[in-house]
């Protein structure tokens, strides 16, 4: 360490997977107490990248305390690779890993995404990496930390529940779209991240270990494989997800698979193709059949 | 008594943490931390206990001993190759068990608070052997069931050379959840389990 | 999908980026100096130095020239330059006392132990628009120059008294006399460091003071302006603001016992007295205190973390300014622009959710 890399210069050289040792051992103590404590958030210091905050500082930094030259990563926005923000952000962890990259779900051993996760179910060798602006679900009742600090720890939800029954008294059901507040192992209310109702489900009794990262809140949170994680539901008025029924992906014709409406550049006309573009590329290329799809 | 040199600070940190990572999101499951050959650990000392408290620990955090382990030697050669001091047991972030006898220090583990469950303690216990499935061995075995979040249905692992006054020891700490402890058992194999406070345990 | 998407995308940011930089290049002026902005932007630099959390003009300097002068995108820059640099060591605390003064006033008293020093300031200029700025050459600038260090009496780099001197803080006159209350036990912790450890609330007064030196400056004076004008009234008298230069030490390495003073550095310091408290188990009322400290010459700022430092101890907070959450969590201005920002990431995702809801909504209604 000379004086000149403490300056920076053309020859400053970062670190395997930028974040410095010290930054990646505090996040990597935090995941294992988060893991201990499914949907509990654990602080942490979070200190700033070189990616600006909102824009997934948090994920990135759980990334970098996992990735090993032999991983295989993918990352998506909104179920997408080719998203602008994705593209930004594999170009730095490729510049500072050199690992392989992947859009094939199925092939990834990390798996960094904001709001989707994956239409294929994800195994017990992958690992989901998941951004999150807004980590407290208690947010939407109070807006103080203290005080939802003390909600979690004495497991004073009442608030909460209050505010789901207002909801639908006011509007015929829950109007609460994504990042559905959800109890994880009967203990805990977390946020799942902004991911659609749509893929609550991947979370429950999962054969994958998901991470959550919140960079500018300076949290991370855990759901460990094989965990319950249920939506806050009332007995006679059941979760429901989004209605795609009677659509179909124009690419690949899925009809179970959550899609993105879409209107045309040039002449406007509306249409649905599939958010996760990896699941629609492998079974337009016909690399695998999809599950359920519209007659051609 | 030396500063080990044969840890890389970067690439083995990794491997280990992604073996404790998944050793504690699936109890039961049993992992492999990468072996270092350290060249003066002191007598009886585990060495993968070094390379996971390598990983883990530096001065932002602080570690103890059990007492059977708690001498100077210990305590000097950790505190040199941790760059973290030394706290006593009720303290300690990290703290090194040997597996053997039951210690009673381990009743006075940091469990956080309600507030703050993450503020607790993280035991490594040091055994003679892991293995998975109750299998044929020398010494006295003691076997768990495990189950809970990370385990489908049930999980069993077997300890040589673990005392199962831990288990019973451990249900003492957990008692009022989120408060606990979170365990890690390591082998001088490099085999390391991991038993997070969420986890039912049985002896069996 | 896939690939030819990818690829778009890539593009599009490299093309963004190499039109930035036509757009900073294309004019018919010569390209700006770093030397140019540290030198003759100061206050700008200061702000960024203050607001990225690192001392270091040429640093502040090249990130500002690399944000075409955008202040915040500038912070960023140096902020996240800051976290790439090794932390060595924790310097020993600052001595303000043995401040060698570049400006220093008092509200509270007309005339002060050491006595006032104007130094550099607009406070007291006409605004009034210099058209000859328009124009200044190199000739003009020699002959300012020359000017002014043959009519100084004792010319030097800063303008300023060559030696440290002692002199008594206007703060410990009125403590001498028990008019200030000392700090309270429960602040007495040792310091922690926010860039390196998770910040908790409440937070001690180490936390909320450093949230503070590094807080935006718009951002930090619109919350205390708020608890100037009536919300949650703070009416500071200043006691004392000073700018100047100090040293930076740090324990010797291996010697016991001696410091090694690696440089100094500029910085505002305000020390604000406000309204009458009654502290807990002290018999006799005392002034309320707030200080505020950041890199280099910022008042506005300085004064404004002081204004806060105050409100934010206030025994029963009622006003914005008063708590501490809605106060540290809302002024950092990476942060704040950061999230403000990700707002035009592509959101199709969660608002197809909302579609979707509130499609079904409306059914229910018919």
């Amino acid at each position: 360490m000379s004086l000149k890399d403490l300056l920076g210069g053309p020859d400053f050289r970062y670190n395997f997977a930028f974040l410095d040792e010290g930054a990646k051992r505090e996040v990597r103590r935090a995941l294992l107490k988060a893991v201990a404590l499914p949907g509990h958030q654990v602080p942490f210091a979070s200190p700033e990248l070189p990616i600006a905050r909102g824009w997934g500082t948090g994920g990135l930094q759980v990334t970098m305390s996992l990735i090993g030259p032999d991983d295989v990563l993918k990352i998506i926005d909104q179920g997408c690779d080719g998203s602008v923000n994705a593209v930004n952000l594999r170009k730095l962890l490729v510049a500072t890993t050199g690992v392989r990259t992947t859009f094939d779900s199925r092939e990834a051993t990390l798996m960094q995404s904001r709001h989707r996760l994956p239409e294929i179910p994800m195994t017990e060798g992958q690992i989901a990496v998941l951004q999150v602006p807004l980590p407290e679900p208690l947010r939407l009742v109070e807006p103080s930390e203290v005080e939802t600090r003390r909600m979690h720890a004495e497991g004073d939800y009442a608030r909460m529940w209050v505010s789901l029954y207002e909801d639908v008294v006011q509007n015929g059901s829950v109007s609460l779209s994504w990042g559905y507040p959800c109890r994880v192992n009967d203990t805990y209310i977390m946020s799942p991240s902004p991911i659609p109702r749509w893929d609550l489900h991947m979370l429950h009794d999962s054969e994958h270990l998901t991470l959550l990262g919140a960079g500018r809140e300076k949290r991370v949170y855990a759901v460990p494989p094989h965990t319950s994680v249920r939506p806050l539901e009332f007995d006679d008025i059941p979760f429901t997800v989004e209605n795609f029924s009677g659509m179909a992906c124009a690419r690949c014709g899925s009809t179970d698979t959550f899609l993105d409406e879409i209107y045309d550049e040039k002449t406007g006309q509306p249409s649905r193709v599939c958010s996760d573009s990896g699941y629609c590329d492998l079974v337009t290329q016909g690399m695998i059949r999809a599950r359920q799809a519209a007659r051609a | 008594m030396v500063r080990e040199i044969g840890f890389d600070e970067v690439f083995d940190s990794q491997a280990t943490f992604r073996a404790l990572l998944d050793s504690m999101s699936r109890p039961g499951k049993i992992c492999q931390v990468p072996l270092r050959p350290y060249r003066s650990p002191p007598n009886g000392f585990c060495p993968p206990a070094l390379t996971i408290l390598k990983t883990l620990c530096d001065h932002r955090v602080s570690f103890s001993l059990g007492a059977a382990n708690e001498t100077t030697e210990w305590i000097r050669y950790l505190e040199m190759n941790l760059a973290a001091p030394f706290q006593p047991i009720e303290k300690a972030d990290y703290v090194l068990f040997d597996g053997a006898g039951f210690d009673p220090g381990f009743a006075h583990l940091n469990r956080g608070s309600l507030e703050f469950p993450e503020k607790s303690a993280t035991a490594l216990i040091c055994v003679n052997r892991l293995l998975e499935e109750q299998a044929e061995t020398d010494g006295p075995v003691c076997g768990l069931v495990l189950a809970g979040p990370g385990v489908k249905g049930q999980a069993r692992l077997s300890a040589e050379g673990f005392d199962p006054g831990y288990i019973t020891g451990r249900q003492r700490t957990i008692r009022y959840f989120p408060m606990g402890v979170d365990l890690f058992l390591v082998d001088s194999n490099g085999k390391v389990a991991g038993i997070p406070r969420t986890s039912t345990v049985e002896i069996g | 999908m896939g690939y030819v998407a990818v690829q778009g995308g890539i593009t599009a940011i490299e093309n963004s980026q190499k039109l930035n930089r036509y757009l900073r290049l294309r004019g018919t002026s010569s390209p700006l100096s770093v030397a140019q902005i540290m030198e003759q932007m100061g206050p700008l630099v200061d702000r960024v130095m203050s607001e990225g959390g690192l001392y270091s003009p040429f640093h502040a300097a090249l990130a500002l020239k690399q944000a075409s002068g955008d202040p915040l995108e500038a912070s960023f820059l140096v902020r996240a330059f800051r976290s790439t640099l090794r932390r060595m060591t924790d310097s020993l605390p600052v001595r303000t006392d043995q401040m060698r003064i570049l400006r220093r006033i008092s509200s509270a008293f007309k005339t002060i132990p050491g006595g006032q020093l104007l130094g550099s300031t607009s406070d007291y200029e006409q605004r009034i628009l210099d058209f000859s700025l328009a124009e200044e050459t190199e000739d003009v600038q020699e002959e300012a120059v020359r000017e002014f260090e043959e009519s100084a009496r004792s010319p030097t780099q800063d303008a300023a008294p060559l030696a440290p001197q002692d002199f008594v803080k206007v703060v410990d006159i009125l403590r001498a006399q028990g008019l200030v209350a000392p700090p309270p036990a429960t602040e007495q912790r040792p310091a922690m460091d926010i860039t390196q450890e998770s910040v908790e609330f409440p937070l001690g007064r180490s936390g909320r003071l450093q949230m503070l030196a590094r807080a935006e400056t718009g951002g930090v004076l619109a919350l205390a302006y708020s608890s100037m004008r009536g919300y949650g009234s703070v009416h500071p008298t200043i006691g004392e603001l000073r700018v100047g230069r100090v040293q930076v030490r740090i324990p010797h390495p291996f010697r016991a016992g001696e410091t090694v003073t690696l440089g100094s550095i500029v910085v505002t310091e305000v020390e604000i007295v406000a309204s009458v408290q009654r502290p807990e188990g002290e018999e006799k009322p005392t002034f309320s205190l707030g200080y505020g400290a950041c890199f280099g010459h910022n008042e506005v700022k300085a004064i404004s973390m002081a204004v806060l430092d105050r409100a934010m101890k206030s025994p029963s907070p009622h006003a914005p300014a008063e708590d501490q959450e809605f106060v540290l969590l809302h002024t950092d201005g990476i942060e704040s622009s950061g999230f403000c920002s990700h707002f035009k990431l592509p959101h199709y995702v969660t608002f197809q959710a909302d579609l979707d809801r509130l499609r079904d909504i409306r059914r229910n209604d018919e």
